[in-house]
């Protein structure tokens, strides 16, 4: 199994069989995380193809003692995602409302269409307690910083780590 | 503050998620470095989040990966910083730019450097448009503007004439008033004599202030080198010169025409004369004649 501390040596050697171990292993989340945002398998499919180029391109501007690789993938990927779901060009195409009121639609849209072969992780993501999930939603899907979103859900610091930790500890039950 | 309790407090959480300030990430990255048990629960914690953002993955199209690789050869080679410094490159500026990558910042902030150079340019070059524009605009309101005041200036001496003309006008209006309406008035109609029996010429004589005038209705005008003369006959039946009439085409109104005084008269009369004028009428040139 190869580590990560060799991924970061091969991509910063421009190796691009770094870019085949990174694409094998993380580009369905990376691609889940930005369908999450912009719903829409075009465009989510468009900015992975961005993220992959920035993250060759950019890959200097790594620092392993600032956050994890895959911290550092999700950001990217993340920003670019926001920043296209606010770009006036995909609001005139998709007629959507702003990223926070999308969370919720997500949520209607899946329960009517949802893929039958994820009926099983659907339910277990349910498991989740509506204020976890919203949690979980704004930290790890739209990049609330934990500050930000003490101040949006109205709860101390503190109370944003443990419930971040208990939501995700019910996280990895099912998908740890 | 011991590894369990480190652990449980939800800070390699928000570590995961990139959700601490640039301070706390650094610390975090330190204990992760320092404690097995730590960077063991971070990989696990990482392995769900990664797992969980996977359950809301589409199929990914086939093509997917190979145009990745596409576009990454397709992507400028990352060199030194353009026209900065030709030394090595690697991680001298790692530290503001990584800051970048990992915060989220307001997208106008996130424009890269040539982009916001390139805005301004832009920004720039529509201002300068717009101005210039401005300046047609205006250049050519000035230019109507000019226009207008030069007819209107023309238009205001053309009314100044105007009220002149008309002042002028009601001055002789009023004096001629005053003539017919002066009580010492007398009023002689002269009607014409067989040589010209269409003419008539009205005359005015104040038997007060002895003033003469003379209204021309009808009268041929004179030959060449020929002049009307205006002649008072007194009470001894003595013709008397009573002045000149300006030949019609010489005089500039068309009122009575002022001659000159007569102390007494009983009857007046038109000769045509040689220019100038004669001492004694010529008889058989007498156009008009009227009795006071």
């Amino acid at each position: 199994m190869i580590s990560e501390e060799d991924i970061i040596s091969l991509m910063r050697a421009k190796d691009q069989s770094a870019v085949k171990y990174l694409y094998d292993n993380y580009s369905v989340a990376l691609l889940g995380l930005v369908f999450r945002i912009v719903q829409n398998q075009e465009t989510a499919e468009e900015i992975l193809q961005e993220t992959f180029v920035k993250i060759w391109v950019n890959f200097a501007s790594y620092d392993n003692q600032k956050g994890k690789l895959y911290t550092w993938m999700l950001n990217i990927a993340r920003n670019l995602a926001i920043d296209k779901v606010r770009s006036n060009e995909f609001k005139m195409t998709q007629q959507t409302q702003n990223i926070e009121k999308s969370v919720h639609s997500i949520n209607r849209e899946y329960q009517v269409g949802f893929d039958p072969n994820f009926i099983d992780v659907k339910d277990l993501v349910d498991k989740l307690r509506p204020e976890q999930k919203e949690l979980i939603d704004l930290i790890y899907f739209y990049g609330y910083t934990q500050a930000e979103a003490a101040e949006k859900l109205k709860m101390p610091l503190g109370t944003v780590k443990t419930r971040v930790r208990s939501a995700i500890g019910e996280l990895r039950k099912y998908f740890g | 503050m011991n590894v369990d309790q480190y652990i449980s407090s939800g800070i390699l959480e928000l570590y995961a998620a990139n959700a601490l300030p640039p301070e706390e990430m650094r610390e975090v990255a330190e204990m992760v470095e320092k404690h097995a048990r730590v960077k063991e629960e971070l990989d696990a914690i990482l392995e769900g989040l990664k797992n969980y953002a996977a359950v809301y993955a589409p199929e990914r199209s086939e093509a997917l990966y190979d145009s990745i690789i596409e576009k990454i050869n397709a992507s400028p080679v990352q060199i030194a910083p353009p026209e900065v410094k030709p030394a090595p490159v690697i991680p001298l500026h790692k530290e503001p730019q990584a800051e970048k990558e990992n915060k989220r910042v307001p997208d106008y902030q996130r424009q890269s450097g040539s982009g916001r150079y390139m805005l301004m340019i832009a920004a720039s070059v529509i201002l300068l448009m717009v101005s210039i524009a401005a300046n047609i605009y205006l250049y050519d309101k000035y230019v109507d503007t000019q226009d207008k005041l030069v007819a209107m200036e023309n238009e205001k001496n053309a009314m100044a004439n105007n009220a002149n003309a008309n002042k002028v006008k009601f001055e002789q209006t009023e004096s001629q008033l005053k003539l017919f309406t002066d009580p010492h008035n007398k009023m002689v109609m002269m009607k014409g004599m067989p040589i010209s029996p269409g003419s008539e010429v009205m005359v005015m004589w104040n038997t007060s202030n002895k003033e003469v005038y003379v209204d021309v209705h009808r009268l041929p005008p004179p030959p060449e080198g020929m002049q009307y003369q205006l002649w008072a006959i007194d009470t001894d039946g003595k013709p008397v010169d009573a002045g000149m009439l300006t030949p019609f085409k010489d005089r500039k109104d068309q009122g009575p025409e002022h001659l000159k005084k007569i102390g007494n008269a009983v009857a007046f009369a038109i000769t045509l004369e040689k220019r100038g004028g004669s001492p004694t009428p010529s008889i058989d040139k007498m156009y008009v004649k009227g009795e006071v």
